[in-house]
C-alpha cells in the first residue's frame, strides 16, 4: 500500500507491501530510519529545526519540527518492535531556497540539518547515505520489503506534480 | 586585512562550528530578539600562534553559553566539565587557526601551527602579539558569540 | 575478522573522544583503542602492542605527528600499519607529502559521517575488514 507523507508528516510500517513516499522536500528533510532484520520503517517530513520556537505547535504537530519528529519517528518504530543498533538513517532535502541572486536569509534547510546532526551525534547514530543542499526539489521514497531508498531531484521551481511524470530530466539515487 | 579577508576568516570559522559543534549561523537582528545572549567576557580564552611562512596568531573568547556547547556538543553530552571545555575551546582554535592561515602565508609556504593553550584569566593577549596588525570579528551562533582576534604580521 | 586494535594520537584530549565515539558507531569489533597525546607517547606504545590502525594527528607537542609518521614509516616492524591523518593543516604542499607517507587524509573540521567513511575505505584497502559496514 502507498502511504504519503505529508508536510509535517510522518508513517511507519511493517507490512512489506508498504511504499512510503514524500513529495517536494525543499529545505524540508525527509528522515527515513530502517530496521533490516525486523523489516520496520518510517520516515518523517520535518519543516524547522527545534521545537522551543513554538512549543504549543510542537504539541499539536510534532512531526513539523526536526527535534520532536525524529524523537517521534524513532519511538514509533520502537514501538513496532525495531532497535536502535539495527537502524538505518538516511536524509534527504535541507536544499537552500535561494532563487536567482538573491540571499537565502534564513538558511532554514543549512539549519534544519546542522540541528539533525546534532540530535544524531548526541543519541548515537549516523547517517547511512544522505542527499541533502544544493538548490533542488526531492522526492523520497522507502520500501519496507527490502528498505530501498530512492531519492528523485528536480529544479526547485518545478511544479512536482507534472515532475512525477517526467523522469527523464531527473537525478535519481537509490540507497 | 580587506574585508573580503575578514568575510573569509567569518565564512571558515562559522563553518567549522557548524561542522564540528552542529551549531548554525544567526543574523544580528535575531540575536538582539534573543534576551539571553550574553556576550563573551574574555575569561575562558584560547590563545594559538602560528609562524614559518607568516607569523602571528589568534584569540578566540567564546561567552560562556557557548564555551559549554562547544564541549557539550563536540562529545555529544549534556554537560561538559571544565577541563573537556577548555580543551574543545582549544581545539577549535587549532581548527580555525589551520584553516586560515594560508591566507597570510606567501607563495604557498608553510606556517606551523603551535599547540593552542588556555590564556591566564588576567592575561593580556594583545601583548603576546605587539607590533603585529590585528583584525577583530565575532561569531554569532544559535549557542553564543565568539569573539576572535587575528594577529599577523 | 579479528577485532582491532587501534591507537589515536592527539594532543588534544576532546579530539580522541570524538574519534573513539565515531568508532564506536562503527560496526567493527575493537579489541583495545589506546590514547596518546604525542608521537614519543605513541611510537612507546607501537613498541609494545601490534595496531591495526594508527589515527595521527600532525601538530603536536613534544614529537609532531610528521616526525612520528616518518619514524614509523622506515621502521620495519611498523612501515606496514595504516595510518589516518587528522589534521587541520591546510598547506596543499604538506598535504600532500603526508599524504603520500600515509592511507588517508580526514582534513577537520570533519562530520563523523566523513571521518567512518575513511575509516573503511582504508580497512577495506588493506583487506583488513572485507565486508561493506557503516
Amino acid at each position: 500500500m502507498r502511504k504519503v507523507v505529508g508536510v509535517s508528516d510522518f508513517k511507519v510500517s511493517k507490512n512489506a507491501e508498504d511504499f512510503i513516499i514524500t513529495h517536494a522536500l525543499g529545505s524540508c528533510l525527509g528522515i527515513t530510519a530502517f530496521d533490516s532484520a525486523a523489516k520496520v520503517g518510517g520516515m518523517v517530513h520535518v519543516m524547522l529545526p527545534l521545537s522551543k520556537s513554538d512549543p504549543e505547535k510542537a504539541q499539536l504537530r510534532p512531526a513539523m519540527y526536526v527535534d520532536t519528529g525524529f524523537q517521534l519517528l524513532l519511538n514509533e518504530l520502537y514501538d513496532l518492535g525495531a532497535r536502535k543498533d539495527k537502524l538505518e538513517i538516511i536524509v534527504a532535502g535541507g536544499a537552500s531556497m535561494k532563487k536567482g541572486d538573491g540571499d537565502d536569509y534564513f538558511k532554514i534547510g543549512q539549519r534544519n540539518f546542522t540541528t539533525l546532526r546534532k540530535l544524531l551525534w548526541k543519541n548515537g547514530f549516523m547517517i547511512s547515505k544522505q542527499d541533502v543542499g544544493g538548490n533542488i526539489s526531492r522526492t523520497m521514497t522507502l520500501n519496507i520489503s527490502d528498505g530501498l531508498v530512492t531519492i528523485n531531484k528536480q529544479p526547485i521551481n518545478v511544479d512536482t506534480t507534472s515532475s512525477q511524470t517526467d523522469n527523464s530530466k531527473a537525478l535519481n539515487n537509490a540507497f | 586585512m580587506k574585508e573580503a579577508q575578514v568575510n573569509k576568516i567569518q565564512d571558515i570559522a562559522i563553518n567549522i562550528f557548524e561542522v564540528t559543534c552542529y551549531m548554525f549561523p544567526l543574523e544580528e537582528w535575531e540575536i538582539e530578539e534573543a534576551e539571553d545572549f550574553e556576550k563573551p567576557d574574555g575569561s575562558v580564552r584560547s590563545v594559538v600562534h602560528f609562524e614559518g611562512a607568516a607569523k602571528g596568531g589568534m584569540v578566540i573568547s567564546p561567552s560562556g553559553h557557548l564555551l559549554n556547547a562547544i564541549a557539550a556538543n563536540m562529545l555529544g553530552v549534556e554537560a561538559a566539565s571544565d577541563e573537556d571545555k577548555e580543551g574543545a575551546l582549544c581545539e577549535i582554535a587549532n581548527i580555525i587557526c589551520g584553516n586560515t592561515v594560508p591566507m597570510f602565508a606567501v607563495d604557498n609556504d608553510i606556517c606551523y601551527i603551535r599547540p593552542p593553550r588556555i590564556a591566564k584569566s588576567d592575561e593580556n593577549t594583545d601583548e603576546l602579539f605587539q607590533g603585529m596588525r590585528s583584525d577583530k570579528l565575532q561569531i554569532l551562533l544559535d549557542e553564543g558569540i565568539a569573539d576572535i582576534t587575528i594577529y599577523y604580521s | 575478522m579479528k577485532p582491532l586494535n587501534i591507537l589515536i594520537v592527539d594532543d588534544c584530549p576532546v579530539m580522541r573522544l570524538v574519534i573513539r565515539r565515531t568508532l564506536g558507531m562503527c560496526e567493527f569489533e575493537v579489541d583495545r583503542i589506546i590514547d596518546a597525546g604525542d608521537g614519543k607517547e605513541a611510537l612507546e606504545w607501537m613498541n609494545n602492542i601490534d595496531f591495526d590502525l594508527v589515527f595521527a594527528d600532525l601538530n603536536m607537542p613534544v614529537m609532531s605527528g610528521s616526525e612520528m609518521i616518518g619514524q614509523m614509516r622506515v621502521d620495519p616492524k611498523l612501515d606496514k600499519i595504516p595510518i589516518l591523518t587528522v589534521s587541520a593543516e591546510s598547506n596543499d604542499n604538506r598535504v600532500d607529502v603526508i599524504s603520500g607517507l600515509t592511507e588517508a587524509y580526514v582534513h577537520k573540521p570533519f562530520s563523523p559521517e566523513e571521518l567512518r567513511d575513511k575509516i573503511l575505505k582504508v580497512l577495506k584497502k588493506r583487506a583488513i575488514i572485507t565486508k561493506d559496514l557503516s
